[in-house]
């Protein structure tokens, strides 16, 4: 079985090797379907938010009493000129969805980050070094995990005022529990299989070896939980404009205009139907997304 | 002569909680251990599972530091050496060849590894070498591209085993090198082994289980038992005249391949 036969061939040059890489990832990508459309979704509406002044039919905060909850274009007595409809102060529903597209993905992608990096820090520091670091993180944790979110939030909000940085900065700063114990429990796994043993004996110092062994290995658990967190994220933010605590007005979010049409779910239900269909669709696209990665990214999908 | 390798009364002991309130026991996993490596040489340590084998092999390789005693590399003790330096000349080759290959790395990567951490030799030159390390382990350079789980368990050795030697390190301790292959994939290892022993002069360290390996491919024996070296001797003295109760027990322990002779315990029922 010595695998002799094809020894005197020429070496293999560096570039052909890489791109062999690059073709492969991209295969892969390719066929898997819940990428495909996870990621398209997801291109349209940061497309959307990006080109936000240039799509946007109307001025999202141009206010017309005159024109108050005109209904959309499925329903009777509709105006051609607003296609979805107008909130109850009379402004474009469809502009306002656009433009709030910008205000939830910053939210969405910001606290993502902003706590993923914080709780894998964490997570990985408790989980490769263990004993007493491990001892304390996990009593940071433990001290988060036993505060409300909302009460937290109430507080800082209260005292800082609502704004789009206050409700990214307070959702960062507590939505990282998750992302800490996930990775702080994946890395233990990791840190005890013989590869990181022999790094070690090979001499690698404890960055390289959390950054080029252990993280590569943990980092799959990270995209999957930071997909679940930009949803969460965004549905928080949705539940603290609800409160009133959120993006303030006449900023439009969509978290902010479902708690706007609150009044209206009775008689105008639509008011709370499209910017929730917009949100759900939104949440989707990213799970989608990450699972796809997940697949495509896991060593046993290789082949 | 020097040895190339020399421990000293080494021991290594853990501390294992008991329970809530009690106190912290002591483990001993190796209790006093010297033995000697000579360059050129392969050293066979057996010993039955738990016996303090694997621990021995970590504090060798400074994944371990012992609790009391010292290790000597040429004389030289090697607590003065940096986990660093130390790397260069001593490296192990482990037991799960589907556990010492990150799964996230191809083949070129993990062979490249000590390279790369070392600086050795120019990056455009670390290709090169790693296609001359997969032709001398015996390994198809069109895996070169590949990542671990595309490979099969003997494969995945011979790739462990180009990672240990690539930086052309003097000692190779093999903690169990084929105990996870099948037969007829380890014949092939441990031959490879042999070769790559005679062709770049290197001494091993071999730790095995099986008896019949230890008995063809090392030169010396020391038997473990329960953190302790009861028998240090010369592999022919060792497996003709076993002097410690433990030793003859352990080769009484060798199944024999003899169609005449029955298994153990069959053999009463057929009486």
């Amino acid at each position: 079985m010595t695998d002799n036969s094809d020894s005197n061939d020429k070496l293999i040059p560096e570039k052909v090797l890489r791109s062999n890489i690059t073709a492969r990832i991209f295969r892969r990508i390719s066929a898997h379907t819940s990428i495909l459309i996870g990621g398209s979704v997801l291109a349209i509406i940061v497309f959307m938010a990006i080109f936000a002044p240039l799509l946007a039919p109307h001025d999202p905060f141009d206010q017309d009493l005159s024109r108050r909850l005109l209904p959309p274009f499925w329903m009777e007595d509709t105006n051609p000129k607003y296609f979805l409809g107008t909130d109850n102060l009379g402004r474009d529903y469809l502009s306002r969805l656009i433009y709030g597209a910008q205000i939830s993905l910053m939210i969405g992608v910001c606290t993502a980050l902003l706590s993923g990096i914080i709780g894998s820090v964490l997570g990985i520091t408790a989980g490769y070094f263990g004993g007493r670091i491990d001892a304390v993180i996990t009593f940071v944790i433990t001290t988060r995990l036993s505060m409300p979110i909302v009460l937290v939030a109430l507080a800082v909000v209260a005292l800082v005022g609502g704004s789009l940085h206050a409700v990214i900065l307070v959702l960062g700063f507590l939505l990282w529990d998750r992302y800490a114990v996930v990775m702080r429990s994946a890395t233990q796994q990791a840190r005890n299989m013989d590869y990181v043993s022999a790094a070690r004996a090979i001499g690698c110092p404890t960055w390289r070896i959390i950054l080029s062994e252990i993280f590569p290995n943990v980092v799959n658990n990270l995209i999957v939980i930071a997909t679940f967190e930009v949803a969460h994220a965004i549905l928080l933010e949705a539940s603290l404009s609800f409160l009133g605590l959120g993006v303030q007005p006449p900023d439009p979010s969509w978290g902010l205009m479902i708690a706007e049409g609150k009044e209206f779910l009775l008689f105008d239900p639509w008011v709370i139907t499209i910017p929730g269909i917009a949100l759900s669709i939104l949440v989707l696209a990213v799970n989608m997304l990450g699972d796809g990665i997940r697949d495509v990214s896991a060593p046993e999908n290789r082949n | 002569m020097t040895p190339i390798l020399e421990t000293k009364d080494l021991e290594c002991s853990f501390w294992i909680s008991t329970g809530l309130f009690s106190a912290k026991k002591a483990l001993v996993a190796v209790n006093g251990v010297s033995v000697q490596l000579f360059k050129g040489q392969v050293l066979g340590l057996v010993g039955e599972s738990g016996c303090g084998k694997s621990t021995l092999a970590k504090m060798l390789l400074g994944l371990q530091k012992p609790t009391k005693g010292s290790i000597f590399f040429d004389g030289r003790p090697l607590e003065e050496m940096s986990q660093f330096d130390r790397a260069a000349r001593v490296q192990p080759i482990f037991q799960d060849p589907y556990s010492s290959l990150n799964p996230r790395k191809t083949v070129v990567d993990i062979i490249t590894l000590p390279l790369r951490v070392h600086k050795i030799g120019k990056s455009r030159d670390w290709l090169l070498k790693a296609q001359q390390m997969m032709d001398l382990c015996g390994l198809s350079r069109r895996y070169l591209n590949s990542y671990p789980n595309q490979l099969s368990g003997g494969q995945r050795q011979r790739v462990a085993i180009a990672r240990a030697l690539v930086m052309k390190p003097e000692v190779v301790i093999c903690d169990e090198p084929t105990s996870a292959l099948d037969v007829s994939v380890q014949s092939q290892i441990l031959n490879l082994l042999m070769d790559l022993k005679n062709e770049l002069g290197l001494t091993y360290l071999l730790i095995s289980h099986n008896l019949a390996v230890v008995e063809h491919l090392a030169d010396c024996v020391a038997v473990m038992y329960f953190g302790d070296i009861v028998e240090n001797e010369n592999t022919d003295r060792l497996f003709s005249q076993p002097k410690h109760e433990y030793t003859r027990s352990l080769l009484n322990s060798v199944l024999i391949p003899d169609p005449s002779r029955f298994l153990p315990n069959k053999q009463k029922a057929y009486e």
